[in-house]
């Protein structure tokens, strides 16, 4: 299990693999609100990347690995994806 | 001049050769984005110079242009070839006016009327504005080239876009293509692009692939191109050199880095560069007395001689490589004048110039735009078949003037072709005969190539009548005399009915010329040596009265003498002695009698300019190292 609500915060954890794209589209549908912390995440599967994407959270805090931080949550939480 | 004006006279020519260079490139490729977003900025930064100045019909116009511009832009479609004549048009327009702000201080009075033309032409342009992008650029390359990160992250405009759509169901295959992309070598920028926007987080389906990834390597496609190794068909790769195009114009922030010089500054520079060297030889004979009274100190001084000597050779040189500048600068107006020139005689070309980053010394750019302005204007009057007869001829209709400048070794080399009538050699021959510029035995006994440099002759033009256009009082010969002056040469090549090429070849680095200064009424006059036979010294009474003037003997030869400060208004003193210099004028000695000799020298001789321009009889002028000036004179000119 690479999520889990924790006092009203999402983190997620280690390699989030496609199974956990459910499981955090339903974190995320019962606390709309709740920031995502993303800093024990070490790898991201693009179908849990997608609901970041479409649901836009507050990130609490970003993870160490440079294309993660760098590249891919820059743009996947930007404004202007086109 | 006020210094905002000055600044700007400056300023604007650049940004309009800014924007010739952009619309250069579009007219290549519509749907180059660069240098559509090239020409925005260009055209934006000229706008809001000219609302500086009294140039309001310039100002609406450039706001019009910018209008266009900006639809394209934002829409990512391409120009069509009315928008983008009327944006050459206007862009060629404000240039003139540019120009005749800097020369009259103000815009012609016909102005606003231009400007009005101009600006329907403009709102037409727009109005057939392309629908769609070009087929060859997809849109999401286009747009990915447009994009800020782009540029900032490609300064150097190398590298590959891609763009990877996995197929909606590959999650289910097991796919994950963040792996992939996490292996693309040296990524440098992503985009999650939601195919279809972002869904509502109800209507999520978190077991489909919704987005489409692009991204910017700045690795070559073919390096790239593993990484996708086993979805070939979910991706496009395509090379970034669009941003190298688009970077081009950018690259001008280096120059906040320069500075601009004033070129009289420089020509001291270099004149004290090439005295600095005399002075160090004077050296090597003081160091050879010195070593026969003591060895030891004369090697000594040698060795500091020698290290003085090549410090000097390397300011030499670096103040000969500061010399040089682009050409494009004294070029950039060369197409507009060409087309102007095709309109004025009604002939429809295509003008190409390559090259214009080639630098050569300051003084050749700048002395080269006139003979080859006429060249250009010759090509097109006498080289380019009017349209009907090209097409009888099976030529496109459309004449090609092309100009083209490289670098071969130390040499600037400056070619001009058309495509046009060509040069005949018989017509040549016949017509030289018929002006009586030589004899007709002569005429047959030169070489189609000879007979094709006899329009290089004073008074010679191959077409029967004289245009408006090329026949300005300047023929081929001062097109040959500037080339020589700047000790260079000119070649023609020509193929009777398939056109034509003048191939020029000039020093690349700075020319000094071997003056002789004389007095005369007082005043210092430069005179090149390659213009001198000898000087004299005779006798007062050596000089005879012949008829008007003056002659003497020199070994058995009467030769005419005439007096340099009366030939110039201040006639000078009449001593016991005659000093002269002798000159050959058509091949025949003339001495000219000065009132002493004074150094021989190196120098940089400018063509002359200004107030001068209209006195032929001077050569140019050289910066001497206290700052004073020198006249030099042209005697073949001043005598003929």
């Amino acid at each position: 299990m690479s999520i889990r609500t924790d006092q009203n915060v999402i983190h997620l954890i280690g390699n989030c693999t496609v199974e956990d794209a459910e499981t955090l589209l339903l974190a995320i549908h019962d606390a709309p609100l709740a920031p995502v912390d993303l800093s024990a995440v070490t790898r991201l599967h693009l179908a849990v990347a997608q609901i970041l994407g479409a649901t836009r959270p507050t990130i609490a805090a970003m993870p160490q690995d440079a294309f993660l931080r760098d590249l891919l949550l820059p743009t996947l939480l930007s404004e202007i994806s086109a | 001049m006020d210094e905002l004006l000055a600044q700007f006279l400056i300023e604007g020519p650049d940004l309009v050769a800014d924007a010739h260079r952009a619309l250069e490139a579009l007219g290549r490729d519509r749907a180059d984005y660069g240098a559509l977003d090239a020409l925005f900025r260009a055209t934006h930064t000229l706008k809001g110079s000219v609302a500086l100045f009294d140039m309001a019909p310039a100002e609406q116009l450039l706001h019009s242009a910018e209008t266009c511009l900006e639809s394209a832009r934002k829409h990512r479609v391409a120009l069509e070839g009315a928008g983008l004549e009327a944006l050459i048009a206007a862009i060629d327009q404000v240039d003139r006016w540019i120009e005749a702000l800097g020369s009259a201080g103000a815009l012609p009075p016909d102005a606003a009327a231009i400007s009005g033309q101009l600006i329907q032409a403009l709102s037409v342009g727009e109005g057939s504005v392309a629908d769609s992008p070009s087929p060859q650029v997809a849109e999401w390359l286009a747009a990915l080239r447009a994009r800020p990160e782009c540029l900032a992250l490609f300064p150097e405009g190398v590298g590959t876009a891609f763009r990877y759509t996995p197929d909606p169901e590959c999650f289910f295959r097991g796919d994950d293509p963040l792996a992939l992309i996490a292996a693309v070598p040296d990524l440098r920028w992503l985009g999650i692009v939601p195919q279809g926007g972002w869904p509502a987080i109800d209507a999520i389906d978190p077991f489909r692939c919704i987005v489409a990834i692009e991204g910017l390597s700045g690795a070559d496609a073919d390096q790239v191109r593993p990484a996708f190794r086993f979805v070939p068909d979910q991706v496009e790769l395509a090379p970034l050199d669009n941003a190298r195009r688009a970077t081009a114009p950018v690259a001008g922030d280096g120059r906040a880095s320069s500075l601009r010089v004033d070129g009289g500054k420089l020509d001291r520079l270099a004149r004290e560069a090439g005295e600095l060297a005399v002075a160090v030889h004077s050296l090597d004979g003081l160091a050879g007395r010195v070593e026969r009274l003591d060895r030891a100190l004369g090697a000594d001084l040698r060795r500091a001689e020698s290290a003085i000597a090549q410090a000097s050779g390397a300011i030499r040189a670096t103040v000969s490589n500061i010399r040089l500048v682009a050409l494009g600068p004294v070029l950039r107006r060369m197409p507009r004048l060409a087309r102007e020139l095709a309109v004025g005689l009604g002939k429809d070309i295509d003008f190409a110039m390559t090259g214009e980053t080639t630098e050569a010394d300051k003084l050749i750019a700048d002395a080269l735009f006139e003979p080859l302005l006429h060249l250009v204007r010759n090509a097109i009057d006498h080289g380019i078949e009017p349209a009907a007869e090209r097409e009888a001829a099976g030529k496109p209709a459309k004449g090609r003037v092309s100009l083209t400048v490289s670098v071969a070794g130390d040499r600037l080399v400056v070619t001009l072709s058309d495509d046009g009538r060509g040069i005949d050699p018989e017509r040549v021959r016949a017509s030289a005969v018929g002006k009586g510029l030589l004899s007709i035995d002569d005429a047959v006994a030169l070489s189609d190539a000879q007979a094709r440099r006899l329009i290089f002759l004073a008074g010679f033009s191959t077409a029967d009548s004289i245009s408006s256009v090329s026949g300005r009082g300047v023929g081929m010969d001062a097109v040959q005399r500037a080339i020589e002056r700047l000790q260079g040469t000119i070649e023609v090549d020509s193929t009777v009915g398939s056109g034509s090429t003048f191939r020029i070849s000039l020093p690349v680095s700075a020319i000094t010329t071997r003056l002789l200064t004389v007095f005369a009424g007082e005043i210092v006059y430069g005179v090149r040596l390659d213009q001198i036979v000898e000087t004299l010294r005779i006798d007062v009474d050596a000089v005879h009265k012949v008829g008007q003037g003056e002659a003497c003997v020199v070994r058995d030869r009467t030769i005419p003498v005439i007096d340099l400060g009366s030939l110039l208004g201040r006639p000078g003193e009449r001593g016991d002695v005659v000093r002269l210099i002798v000159t050959e004028v058509t091949g025949e000695p003339v001495a000219l009698r000065v009132d002493a000799l004074g150094d021989r020298l190196d120098a940089l001789v400018h063509e002359r300019a200004g107030l001068l321009a209209s006195v032929p009889a001077i050569g140019g002028t050289s910066v001497l190292a206290d700052g004073g000036v020198l006249l030099v004179l042209d005697l073949p000119e001043l005598l003929s």
